[in-house]
């Protein structure tokens, strides 16, 4: 572990925090005298006493060294760690490969192959069509690409929904505490009893009849967000809980921060790293979501397609020209795999206590 | 710990009536209505007759009320999809061609799926406990990474994938005779057990870590004793908090599994409930049933945690 914060630096004080008539303290000259003083007086008697029990603090909880610490050299070990971790990297390469030929596949290899045409129906991959071509002669490669586009974009739209509304649940919640947080939670256990697949199918149905012929992220978004935000809530209401007991926040609002900045300033950069592995690991739920709910034929309708769409057409023909299904089917769970092992690494770069040593 | 229990399971009742609540209230929104009005299949007269035989001119709170009544399995409500048209006949009220919601489906299909779920519930809780205990004591060997590389594989695996191949090489999957069963209970099965293998893996890691555990150690207690006694009983707590909402996971999970493999569960009824027309009194009946039934497994994991840690339930 490299250098950490040090805790013989009192913690910077934000003008703005400060009130009108209150000041900084710390600015006082008798006092930043004496803080002063005692801050060399306890560096010759520590020594690097104070480093190493830093370092310790920081093994256990990063949050604590991450409050003296400044957030570049966090995020730069975060980074390093996660560089270092093969694994973690590997599926971040198939991500960002996956999300290039996405946006970049469906563009090339001739205007025909997302058409109908025939006469190549039902192809074995092949040097022409590298994933075949469907009952209706369009290219696999190109259809798979445009299905990529949906899945990818309604797994994203998903994470990054579940952690918004997670975020500002669990932060009110736990920021108010008392009453107020009783109750919030208390309305989470009740939702807690929601089935899942129900609910989405439903939702998915009454939207796709409402708004016709609105994208499927418009659709399958909310469907996949509506029972799931739970969990994201409860993690987010736990960090507000346990960063609200820190001293610079009791700080913070001692000089007369409003909630809202304490909430944005000190809270959130913070729990920075909680909500960033909470989108990883919700990545790979939304794509198997999406693919389930397609795969009954009740998710992404056509004209539209998406991998569990184009793995449900395929299933119709599992018997006759496989490909179809396992391609799509392939694509997902290499997708899922990916997704895992870069939540993973992102988890354990960040965290450095769930690692054993 | 009694008067645990109680709270706990009277607050049971609001949390039901809530969920019936959001279920209706969305339920309302499906389509099904304008069908009925709209579909150039129904004469006038008919489409009258329909509308009260659903109870549709009642007000909001009164149909509520009645869906409340069709819940109770001895009140005969009928499904809204008319499997036969021709027979509807307007001056007979026997509503004939009309399925009866519990007698002719829920009762069939329900016990189906919870049998499924329920056995697939405990293989998964057990074979997947007792991998995340393995991997937690052999961390980062071999063994360990083996475990971990499994239970990724069946998480990214998508259950109509595992069932198609199982299907496409195996001839155990059904429902009518046990051998036949064991292709959808295992396959459901190792669809959740990555979470109990995680959770657990998790927890105990944390556990081994503990104080009371090298405390236990240090008084000359046997490693296996520490482990079972200490260890694994409080890393067990974490996934029983979770068991609720996994068992949710896998009555609803099943919905491919029951269809790619023919077991005669709800889901090939609730799905094709979504079809034309619309029957929207079974998808109101199941999805409530299906959140009752993961309400009272909330209660039952409640009670139990309150048990297993005195903090929860002392008050």
């Amino acid at each position: 572990m490299t250098e950490r914060g040090s805790v013989d630096e009192p913690p910077a004080v934000d003008p703005r925090d400060q009130t009108a008539h209150g000041g900084n303290p710390l600015d006082d000259p008798p006092i930043a005298a004496a803080v002063a003083g005692l801050r060399d007086q306890a560096r010759a008697e520590m020594g690097d006493l104070a480093g190493h029990w830093n370092e310790r603090l920081a093994e256990f909880d990063p949050n604590a060294a991450g409050a003296a610490s400044d957030q570049r050299s966090l995020l730069q070990d975060a980074l390093r760690r996660f560089s270092r971790n093969r694994i973690a990297m590997v599926g971040l390469v198939v991500i960002v490969i996956f999300v290039v030929l996405a946006i970049f596949a469906p563009m090339f290899g001739g205007a025909s192959s997302s058409k109908i045409d025939y006469s190549i129906a039902s192809k074995a991959p092949s040097a022409k069509h590298w994933f075949g071509t469907d009952p209706a002669g369009r290219d696999m490669w190109k259809r798979s690409w445009l299905g990529a586009r949906i899945s990818l974009s309604i797994a994203l739209a998903t994470a990054i929904v579940i952690l918004a509304i997670g975020v500002i649940y669990g932060s009110i919640s736990g920021y108010a505490g008392g009453r107020i947080d009783n109750g919030m939670m208390r309305l989470l256990d009740a939702l807690y009893g929601l089935p899942y697949l129900p609910f989405a199918i439903i939702t998915t149905t009454v939207l796709q009849d409402k708004f016709h012929n609105a994208p499927p992220i418009a659709y399958m978004v909310p469907a996949l967000t509506l029972t799931t935000w739970f969990t994201a809530a409860r993690i987010m209401r736990g960090q507000m809980l346990s960063l609200k007991q820190n001293e610079y926040i009791e700080s913070a609002r001692a000089n007369g921060a409003a909630a809202s900045r304490i909430i944005s300033k000190h809270v959130m950069p913070n729990a920075i790293g909680v909500m960033v592995v909470s989108i990883f690991l919700e990545i790979p739920n939304a794509i198997l979501g999406e693919a389930f709910l397609s795969f009954l034929g009740l998710g992404v309708q056509a004209p539209d397609t998406s991998w569990g769409q184009l793995a449900e057409q395929g299933y119709k023909f599992i018997n006759v020209q496989p490909w179809l299904m396992w391609v799509p089917a392939g694509l997902i769970a290499i997708t899922v795999l990916a997704a895992v092992a870069v939540a993973d690494g992102v988890r354990d770069a960040l965290d450095p206590r769930g690692q054993v040593h | 710990m009694l008067g645990f229990i109680i709270r706990r399971t009277l607050w049971t009742i609001p949390v039901v009536l809530l969920a019936t609540l959001i279920t209706f209230v969305l339920v309302k929104q499906l389509p099904y209505e304008q069908d009925i009005f709209n579909n150039p299949k129904y004469s006038p007269s008919q489409v009258k007759a329909l509308r009260e035989l659903y109870g549709l001119n009642d007000s909001f709170l009164v149909q509520y009320v009645h869906f409340l009544r069709d819940l109770v399995p001895t009140h005969v409500g009928f499904s809204t999809k008319l499997r036969d048209l021709v027979t509807f006949d307007l001056g007979n009220s026997t509503k004939p061609g009309a399925l009866r919601i519990w007698d002719d489906i829920v009762a069939i299909r329900l016990p189906v799926s919870m049998k499924l779920g329920t056995m697939a519930f405990i293989f998964a809780a057990f074979v997947g406990t007792g991998l995340g205990v393995l991997s937690a004591l052999r961390t980062n060997g071999p063994i360990d990474y083996a475990i971990t590389l499994f239970s990724t594989l069946a998480f990214a695996l998508p259950t109509f994938v595992t069932a198609t191949l199982w299907v496409k090489y195996s001839p155990y999957y059904g429902w009518d005779t046990w051998s036949l069963r064991i292709g959808p209970i295992l396959l459901l099965g190792l669809s959740i057990m990555p979470y109990f293998t995680r959770l657990v893996r998790a927890s105990m890691l944390e556990a081994l870590q503990q104080e009371y555990v090298t405390t236990a150690r240090s008084k000359g207690i046997p490693w296996r004793t520490t482990v079972v006694r200490h260890a694994l009983r409080n890393s067990l707590i974490p996934t029983i908090v979770n068991a609720g909402p996994l068992f949710g996971f896998v009555l609803t999970g099943s919905f491919l599994i029951e269809r790619i493999m023919n077991v005669p569960g709800i889901a090939g009824e609730f799905v094709s409930a979504f079809g034309q027309p619309l029957d929207n009194k079974l998808i109101l009946v199941t999805t409530v049933l299906l959140s009752v039934i993961i309400i009272l497994m909330n209660l039952v994991v409640d009670v139990i945690v309150g048990w297993l840690d005195p903090r929860v339930s002392h008050d």
